[in-house]
């Protein structure tokens, strides 16, 4: 199978696996209308904590090639989202809660790029040999 | 148990589309970063659109939940941001930080209020 196609399987695969991962978590902790979206924003921060986890095993392990598909692009992008995200938003200023809605915003991206920050540090306290 | 399925052929859809979009991309010049601000903008205007149309059930779960859930992703647009700060490209860990709140919620509220 020609290396494209086989990431795009491994993307799928993945993408699949890491999108019921986000659906079981929405069941989980169902979103209230016009309420603070807990479970869209735990599987955004968990699923940018691992990437950096990921990023950081490829980086400083020269990890196996299928790491970056299946786990990087497939799980970890189908578990993460951003159209909920934008959408809820957007949800939290149409029920008038636009104070919510701007303090979602600047929690979700500050929560999420730190997120990745920790999980690169793990990684490189794991793996990174100087 | 419908649901369940219909999230899984969505997002079996919608991932490798986003891979096969940011790749696309690539090989034409462009950064990875244009290929993430690009599936992620479109999967917000179409969830917007599901959203505001006060789309609900089978429908929601395998386009929303499922295709656009994984057409976007929040992890891949951190990491590019983490990587700008990290390799000393400011601009563009800014720029794709604003990109990405002015086009991406912007195309949700297109979408939501265009279906409303």
């Amino acid at each position: 199978m020609p290396a494209r196609s086989r990431d795009l399987a491994l993307v799928a695969v993945g993408g699949v696996a890491g999108a019921l991962l986000r659906c079981a978590v929405g069941t989980a902790v169902p979103h209230a209308a016009g309420g603070w979206p807990w479970a869209t924003l735990a599987v955004n921060v968990a699923a940018s904590l691992l990437i950096g986890v990921a990023a950081g095993w490829a980086h400083w392990r020269h990890a196996a090639h299928w790491v970056r598909p299946l786990l990087m692009s497939g799980v970890l992008g189908g578990f993460s989202t951003y159209s909920a995200f934008a959408v809820d938003t957007v949800g939290l200023v149409e029920a008038g809660s636009a104070g919510l809605a701007a303090a979602y915003v600047v929690v979700t991206l500050v929560t999420c790029v730190g997120a990745v920050a920790m999980g690169t540090a793990v990684a490189q306290r794991l793996w990174h040999r100087p | 148990m419908t649901a369940w399925l219909l999230v899984a052929v969505g997002a079996g859809i919608g991932a490798p589309l986003r891979f096969a979009v940011t790749v696309a991309l690539r090989d034409r010049g462009a950064t990875t970063h244009a290929g993430t601000l690009l599936v992620n903008v479109a999967g917000s205007l179409v969830f917007g659109v599901l959203v505001g149309g006060d789309v609900r059930g089978d429908a929601l779960a395998l386009v929303g939940t499922g295709f656009c859930g994984a057409l976007t992703t929040m992890s891949t647009l951190a990491l590019e941001v983490w990587d700008g700060i990290v390799e000393r490209r400011m601009p563009h860990a800014v720029a794709a930080l604003a990109l990405h709140l002015v086009l991406g919620l912007g195309a949700a509220w297109l979408g939501w209020v265009l279906a409303a």
